[in-house]
């Protein structure tokens, strides 16, 4: 009987890990086409939408430049947009993805083996820039890393795109309507009031920092209990929120196509408890400095994109599960910056 | 005779210098790190990770994950590779061997990442699992070699005298086979105390959260005494499980 149970156990394992390696497949595979993708969806038809030919306005031809993008689903779209906005105003792009997170790619940029990375404001002030207090409107704080960047490590910052890719907590749909939740201050009542439901996951990132889970308990006035939170890795905590196992409140990026496709419930951040995260791309100075149309094109293609823009790219990623250059593709055709 | 004795005087003094010496190095380097961070001014950050409550909350954690994934895996491993080393389970050994091959051939994290999310969610335990599962190949293997390498004569002649096949596992072939299974043993607890850290990305706590969250908020010092506090836990728990293997070991052998 023992031994019966053992053999199962092992059985589903192995089923387990064979689904696994048939995982990595998919992802190779995946990564493998990309290329060949990217360039054969250019000629696909377009409606065109309000933006100007990348073509016509930049010249770009005879750069090389090396760009990379970190190991998520946004950076990975947004690489692939750079990339082939880029392109069509006449640069050759050697994309290198999938850079761990978070300073992969800034680590690559200083080094020299980049000249380009999509990065976040917020990111760069904590992180890189070493400060604790965010600033709390986002474009002081994108002139501050901007300005400090540049002094500090001959880093030029593009103009950011407008949508905020910040903290947020969510729920299971369900859960928020039985318990009437729609704003971190119902959150923050509910805690109070519910101390032994209040089974948050959240990375350990955003358990640490000042901006994160600290700064959520001070604007809106209370503690989660220790004993409730479970900290994980990123990436596991969207499933773990959405089965309400093991914790009913889960930390999220407020533009992860995920709240979408496991119908998670964001709370509104009525008081401004998490600060912002702009989008812009990093170019060495030097490298800048003789090629500055890099910086006109990725003003441009960032400007459409705001939170619901992004959300929908991130999802058709991954709920629809399209390749991320082709959604960067389409996302260029239908603004009209490339044909 | 007096060439013996003093090579036996040599390894007991070795002995002694490694049962001192190494809680001694491990407590001066703790004392060192302890130092150091006394003398650098933490910021914020560096203050919710580095702290005493989480240190010791970081090493029980570990502890307690290491010591029952080592008791889980000596529960499958040890009576599984009695088994297989039984003449009547000689053609199942090979597939059952390439199994218990694969939990050490997966990736470790990828084995805790697939435990949590189809079956355990529970930090710890899906972790403790995944440990035990990393952990069956060493043991089983030390279990069948030990037992393997029993010389056959001796059993031959023990049956000769009359010992039913139970008596000569119990009585030869297990006592022969202490050394090399205390050996397995030990590498299963320093494995487990080591890949614990893993556990940190799926809830589990440990040292490992220093280091992830360090990584991600590029707090060094955080990752440093993460790293420490991980290698001194597979360090301390190597000097015991050695400790424990010099008084189990049979005498005279």
């Amino acid at each position: 009987m023992h031994r019966n149970a053992n053999r199962l156990r092992w059985i589903a394992l192995l089923a387990v890990l064979l689904l696994g390696l048939a995982g990595c497949g998919d992802g190779e595979q995946e990564a493998a086409s990309g290329s060949s993708e990217a360039a054969g969806s250019e000629g696909a038809g377009s409606e065109g939408g309000g933006g100007q030919l990348l073509s016509e306005s930049y010249d770009l031809s005879g750069t090389t430049i090396r760009l990379g993008s970190k190991d998520f689903t946004e950076q990975l779209v947004l690489g692939q947009i750079a990339k082939q906005a880029w392109e069509a105003a006449g640069a050759t792009v050697d994309l290198t993805e999938n850079l761990p997170s978070p300073a992969g790619a800034r680590d690559a940029l200083l080094a020299g083996e980049l000249d380009a990375a999509w990065e976040y404001t917020g990111t760069a002030y904590i992180n890189y820039l070493g400060h604790d207090e965010p600033i709390e409107d986002p474009m002081e704080q994108f002139e501050a890393v901007k300005e400090e960047d540049l002094e500090e490590n001959d880093i030029f910052w593009t103009e950011p795109a407008p949508f905020d890719d910040t903290y947020g907590i969510a729920v299971r749909r369900e859960f928020a309507e039985e318990n009437g939740l729609s704003t971190l201050q119902d959150v923050a009542d509910f805690v109070e009031q519910n101390p032994d439901q209040a089974s948050f996951c959240l990375d350990s990132t955003f358990a640490s920092r000042d901006d994160g889970l600290p700064r959520f308990e001070e604007t809106y006035g209370v503690e989660w209990p220790e004993d409730q939170q479970t900290v994980q890795e990123f990436a596991a905590i969207y499933q773990s929120t959405a089965d309400g196992n093991p914790c009913n409140f889960g930390e999220v990026f407020t533009t992860d196509g995920r709240i979408q496709s496991l119908d998670l419930a964001l709370m509104e951040d009525t008081d401004n408890a998490f600060i912002s995260y702009l989008s812009a791309v990093q170019i060495a100075n030097s490298f800048y400095e003789e090629h500055q149309d890099m910086a006109g094109v990725i003003a441009d293609i960032g400007a459409p994109i705001d939170e619901a823009r992004m959300t929908e790219l991130n999802a058709a990623v991954d709920v629809d599960g399209e390749f991320p250059e082709d959604v960067a593709a389409q996302y260029l055709q239908e603004e009209g910056f490339i044909e | 005779m007096t060439a013996v004795a003093a090579s036996g005087r040599t390894r007991r003094s070795l002995r002694l210098a490694r049962y001192i010496g190494v809680p001694v190095s491990v407590a001066i380097a703790c004392a060192a790190m302890w130092l150091y961070v006394q003398g650098q001014e933490l910021d914020s950050i560096e203050q919710r990770i580095i702290n005493s409550r989480n240190i010791r909350q970081a090493a029980s954690e570990q502890i307690e994950i290491a010591l029952w994934a080592t008791a889980l895996t000596l529960i499958v491993a040890v009576p599984l590779g009695i088994a297989l080393t039984r003449p009547w389970a000689r053609r199942i050994t090979p597939p059952v061997i390439a199994v218990a091959n694969i939990g050490q051939g997966f990736p470790a994290i990828g084995l805790l990442f697939a435990i949590y999310i189809v079956w355990i969610r529970n930090g710890a335990r899906a972790t403790i699992i995944g440990l035990a599962a990393y952990a069956l190949l060493p043991v089983l293997r030390g279990t069948m070699v030990g037992l393997q390498q029993v010389d056959r004569g001796v059993i031959k002649a023990a049956r000769g005298m009359g010992m039913s096949k139970v008596a000569v596992l119990r009585r030869i072939e297990l006592p022969l086979a202490v050394p090399i299974l205390l050996t397995g043993v030990r590498t299963a607890l320093v494995l487990t105390v080591a890949t614990a850290v893993l556990g940190a990305f799926i809830g589990a706590g440990t040292f490992g959260l220093f280091i992830t969250s360090g990584q991600a908020q590029g707090r060094q010092l955080a990752v440093a005494v993460g790293s420490l506090g991980a290698a001194v836990m597979a360090i301390m728990a190597d000097w015991a499980a050695g400790i424990v293997e010099d008084l189990l070991r049979p005498k005279g052998l």
